[in-house]
């Protein structure tokens, strides 16, 4: 993506211009997945904070510093301009969401990385410690951060909110693309980072209640996700002529299929039926069901950012 | 054009995509509940202990079948819309073999291995992982091997159906399909229980055995079902190719309607809005753009007679399929325009040889004759009223809805 | 928990006929299976090499139009199979992450088995212009004469070779 245009054709606005790829809608998926991971292992540390917890549960929260170097990745090479990425550091715009965004990034990485080091099992700890012992301030930051789980948690959980937000807020103030400029898809793309969220930590060689736990709390948070997906869409339908057109495209326009079948059949449905009769029959949640609500944490993103650069004042004001 | 109203016309095709949707899921659920997401209880078709996969496909195959010929039997399905696979002999015979290979092999078929993969089989997602890598193996062979491309296309007979090739009836051919199946089902079950005891592999069929009862009635319900079909409903008329038709000049019908010529029968093809403000051929009698409401005007005349169709400017020049083949059929060339000019009009220019003057004399006395203008310098055509009943419309007493 | 039973087998395969019929009415066409790796071997091919894609006779249908190979009644339709063939096993308890086999056989052995056949299978469909789903059943329903052909071709191929591979089952 070009950051400045001067010419008259500006990718921002002129609505024919497809400028965001395939890195987008990754870095999104990405991002929420940051964001839930934060938000569920804060709130679980806050909740529990004396249950034993599975291996796999303890060394979790190193995913999301791992998760999110992999999104700004595909962020940063979406950038026409890449090595010019470190000025966003030096300025701080309050009514842009990049500005906010890239604000955000920079405090994911302590936040994350502290409250994950306070969460390693203690073998690891020791043997790391050892390893890094000449590091200066290593003992003194173990310390204070085995003190201080619960400020972490909640920092943790207020930068994975923020982040969770931010990724809906980044396409939601874009004027310009009708389909997106709704208040509705913070929160959206928030509840949906934290399903994809619990629906990754299930993927992994959990307790059998840590599993059931996250996946009732994932059932609740795909039914959260379709009252607001509903929301978003009679919020698009009762606006003005450019939203109903906007809509359009994902209902009868060319996303309609891809939409309905990849996210609210595959994505939604599917898995919170299956969820529910895991629950009812008292069985181990799957990875298939997981699996399911990543593919459609990422179709969501991957149809909103295509289906949204499609929508325009102009192109579907004329289609219809 | 006809009354069928399947398949639904969707106008958006993003709206027809969905329903693949509903429909593939249950396609899934009946094949899951079925069994066919567990390759051990698939396979064992071919070691005969479970012949599941036999019975489901039939039955499947049977229910589809009658439907849809029963609803193209009734007008309401029009089968000439629909996608039926078209026949390349050799290609399907040899692919049908090595794809029996394959499915026991792996113990499924694409389709099923979908349904196995996701109750969580691993064998499954490897072979579909195998479907893939085979899929695109061919398409480097087809291309890059010499003589594979002729076999893919080899033995290609179009869309063929098998009472055509046999020509017997369609409902008469299924009847016999649903016949032999009926026997069939009947000797799984047979074969099917010698197996088991001879493998003491009881635990993949389900205990239809002891149910044969409620089987039986319902072979026989199903057997009811299509008999009382076959004898009622006239054969569907979607296979039959349109025929090229002869046409009839306009001066030359104007001359058969005076003679009276009782086995001739004029069908107004025009539409609604071409006969609105004008006159119609005498005799002949409107059929809109109904072809089936032609068709049964068409079955109900005698073998022998004549059938003219017209419509505004002589474009159609086929028959019609489902129309019968006993009757003669020609279309007026230039059709109703070419009607006004050449009929209803006296020729204008004199002629300079002795043959134009005849053709002139002759349209002068014939449109004389259906103008009804008094320009009787006719001696050979007396002066009838216009709207005479000829043709033969009144003559027939079931004149097909005229 | 345990496993519910299979349907009566001609239960099962009348909802199969009534869905096949409904698909027929309501879209015009069959059901399928093989159109979805076809069809993403299409687009990926046509990626990388689209001359060569456009030109293939097996492939290179898909692609003539410059339409996404993947926009299609029959890939739309493989995705609702996946959704209910794992509904349809988890409500009746037969969801399970295992490998299916006979007794008599390694689990390595069984999957080279699986992966050989779907190989084969996979020319077999490519070549026949369909598989069990889309010749045998929907083509079958039609009364095709190819798809007869092909379905007493693929049970006549399958106890040819069984007796082959009969370790594997019983």
């Amino acid at each position: 993506m070009q950051e400045t245009t001067t010419t008259r054709v500006n990718a921002l606005i002129d609505p024919s211009l497809h400028i965001w790829h395939y890195e987008v809608p990754l870095y999104l998926f990405l991002g929420g997945l940051v964001a839930g991971l934060m938000v569920i292992g804060g709130l679980w540390m806050l909740r529990y904070p004396d249950r034993p917890r599975s291996r796999a549960l303890q060394l979790m929260p190193w995913a999301a510093p791992l998760l999110i170097t992999l999104g700004m990745l595909f962020l940063w090479l979406d950038l026409e301009n890449p090595f010019n990425a470190f000025r966003f550091y030096f300025t701080f715009e309050l009514t842009s969401p990049m500005s906010w965004g890239s604000w955000i990034l920079l405090g994911v990485y302590p936040v994350s990385i502290l409250l994950a080091w306070a969460s390693t099992p203690a073998d690891l700890k020791e043997r790391w410690l050892a390893r890094l012992s000449g590091v200066p301030g290593v003992g003194r930051l173990d310390t204070w951060s085995s003190g201080r789980v619960r400020l972490l948690a909640n920092l943790n959980i207020l930068l994975g909110a923020s982040l969770g937000v931010y990724t809906g807020v980044l396409l939601g103030a874009m004027a310009a693309r009708p389909l997106w400029n709704s208040a509705i898809l913070g929160p959206l793309f928030l509840v949906s980072g934290l399903s994809t969220g619990a629906a990754f930590m299930m993927m992994y060689r959990l307790e059998r209640q840590e599993k059931q736990l996250l996946s009732r709390l994932d059932m609740g948070l795909i039914t959260v996700e379709l009252v607001l997906l509903g929301l978003w869409m009679i919020g698009l339908a009762t606006g003005g002529a450019a939203s109903r057109a906007g809509l359009h495209t994902i209902l009868g326009g060319p996303y309609t299929a891809a939409f309905w079948t990849l996210v609210v059949a595959l994505g939604l449905l599917t898995p919170l039926i299956g969820e529910w009769l895991e629950h009812r029959h008292g069985s181990i949640p799957a990875r298939f069901t997981a699996a399911l609500v990543l593919i459609g944490g990422l179709a969501l993103r991957w149809i909103l950012v295509y289906a949204g650069q499609h929508s325009g004042w102009v192109s579907d004001l004329a289609s219809l | 054009m006809s009354t069928a109203i399947f398949p639904l016309a969707i106008a958006s095709e993003e709206v027809r995509l969905l329903t693949a949707i509903g429909l593939g899921f249950l396609f899934g659920f009946s094949l899951e509940r079925a069994g066919f997401g567990n390759a051990r209880k698939l396979a064992a078709q071919f070691y005969l202990y479970d012949m599941t996969v036999f019975k489901v496909m039939f039955t499947a195959i049977l229910v589809a079948m009658v439907g849809l010929y029963t609803l193209a039997g009734l007008g309401l399905a029009d089968l000439s819309l629909m996608w039926i696979n078209p026949t390349f002999m050799w290609a399907q015979v040899i692919g049908g073999f090595l794809f029996g290979a394959g499915f026991i092999m792996s113990g499924l078929c694409p389709g099923t291995s979908v349904v196995s993969a996701a109750s969580g089989r691993i064998d499954a997602v490897v072979t579909f992982l195998g479907i893939f890598i085979g899929t695109a193996v061919f398409a480097l062979v087809v291309d890059f091997v010499p003589g594979v491309e002729a076999l893919y296309n080899g033995g290609s007979m179009g869309v063929s159906v098998i009472p055509e090739i046999l020509s017997v009836s369609t409902p008469l051919f299924m009847l016999g399909v649903v016949i032999v199946a009926g026997a069939a089902f009947v000797g799984a079950e047979k074969v099917e229980s010698i197996f088991q005891r001879k493998y003491g592999m009881v635990e993949h069929a389900p205990k239809v055995t002891r149910r044969t009862p409620r089987l039986k009635f319902a072979v026989a319900g199903s057997l009811a079902l299509v008999a009382v079909f076959a004898a009622f409903v006239p054969p569907p008329n979607v296979d039959l190719p349109a025929r090229p038709m002869e046409t009839i000049e306009p001066l030359d019908l104007a001359e058969l309607i005076i003679a009276g010529d009782p086995d001739l029968k004029i069908l107004d093809f025009r539409t609604v809005a071409g006969q609105a403000g004008s006159n119609a051929i005498p005799g002949s009698c409107s059929c809109g753009t109904d072809v089936d409401k032609a068709a049964e005007t068409a079955a109900s005349v005698p073998p022998g007679t004549k059938i003219v169709i017209y419509d505004e400017f002589g474009i159609w020049n086929e028959v019609p399929g489902s129309w019968p083949e006993s009757v003669e059929y020609r279309y007026v060339r230039g059709g109703y325009a070419a009607w006004e000019t050449d009929v209803r009009t006296a020729a204008e220019t004199t002629g300079h040889t002795l043959a134009e003057r005849e053709r002139i004399e002759r349209q002068n006395q014939i449109s004389a004759f259906f103008t009804g203008a008094a320009a009787a310098q006719s001696s050979s055509v007396a002066a009838p009223p216009p709207a005479m009943p000829m043709g033969g419309g009144a003559k027939k007493k079931k004149a097909g809805g005229c | 928990m345990e496993a519910k039973r299979y349907w009566n087998p001609y239960v099962a395969g009348a909802l199969l006929g009534l869905t096949l019929l409904a698909t027929f009415l309501v879209a015009g066409q069959g059901l399928g299976a093989t159109a979805l790796p076809k069809r993403t071997l299409a687009l990926a091919a046509h990626e990388v090499a689209p001359a060569w894609t456009e030109a293939n006779p097996s492939i290179g249908g898909y692609v003539a139009d410059g339409q996404n190979p993947l926009r299609n009644w029959l890939v739309v339709e493989v995705i609702g199979v996946v959704i209910g063939g794992f509904l349809g096993a988890m409500s009746a308890g037969r969801f399970h992450v295992k490998v299916e086999k006979g007794p008599r056989i390694s689990t390595r052995s069984r999957l080279r088995y699986a992966l050989g056949g779907g190989v084969v299978m996979g020319i077999a469909a490519a070549l026949a212009r369909g598989c069990t789903s889309g010749q045998a059943l929907s083509g079958g329903a039609m009364l095709a004469t190819g798809s007869w052909a092909f379905m007493m071709m693929v049970f006549a191929g399958g106890y040819a070779f069984a007796y082959l591979v009969r370790r594997q089952w019983i």
